[in-house]
């Protein structure tokens, strides 16, 4: 990727090292695969009292 | 200019954080931002590399960009009354009226300073004003701010400019305001 003068930003002065702790860039965050559904347990069959 | 070969301990932990033009291009999966001067579009979601592709003789060398002999790297200036000039470019090189974005950009990575800004290797925008001259239609305005704001993640703002009022003039007197 090339960008060439776009401002006239005068001579070079100094090389910096520009290390941000935190990422300047809102990414993209992978979508996470749906969760499975454990099965439920079974209710037990209620039996109508005598 | 002091010269980069080698590692070396970062100078600063945040990025630095530049003004700079853009154009706005609608692409088939939506509206981007360009480079004023060249035909390269800003990713959204991911940062911009700078890679020297100058193609006078020396330069044929492969290099890191920016590189202080070059020109090559990501632009951006101290000062957005600067940016006046390249409002400018933009708008003889388009005929729409709704073409121009100007804005903050954050740069890391390997930095050359200059005197009156700076070319990085890793560039990504932080904030995006669209100016908005007289007879646009808001409406238009405010859905390429909202289609801008979606793509980059970024707080986009539709910057009205009464006439006789220049982007960059607009720009001072908002953010005085604010």
């Amino acid at each position: 990727v090339r960008e060439e003068v776009a401002v006239k930003i005068g001579k070079p002065e100094r090389f910096v090292i520009v290390e941000p702790l935190k990422d300047p860039v809102p990414r993209e965050v992978p979508a996470e695969p749906p969760e499975k559904e454990e099965p439920r347990p079974r209710e037990p069959e209620k039996v109508p009292a005598r | 200019v002091s010269g980069l070969s080698g590692e070396r301990a970062p100078d600063y932990h945040e990025p630095l954080v530049g003004w700079r033009v853009w154009l706005l291009e609608e692409e088939k999966i939506g509206l981007h931002l360009r480079s004023v001067v060249h035909e390269i579009i800003w990713p959204p979601r991911t940062e911009l590399v700078a890679l020297c592709l100058q193609r006078s003789e020396w330069r044929h060398q492969a290099h890191t960009a920016p590189a202080a002999e070059c020109e090559c790297g990501i632009y951006s200036t101290h000062d957005p009354g600067t940016l006046d000039h390249y409002l400018g470019l933009a708008s003889r090189w388009r005929r729409r009226k709704l073409d121009r974005v100007l804005g903050l950009v954050y740069l890391w990575g390997r930095v050359l300073t200059c005197e009156r800004g700076w070319r990085a290797s890793e560039a990504y925008p932080a904030r995006l004003y669209i100016p908005v001259s007289r007879g646009v239609p808001e409406a238009a305005a405010h859905e390429a701010a909202h289609a801008l704001a979606s793509a980059y993640r970024v707080p986009v703002e539709v910057l009205e400019l009464p006439r006789g009022v220049s982007a960059v003039e607009a720009l001072g007197q908002q953010r005085h305001a604010a």
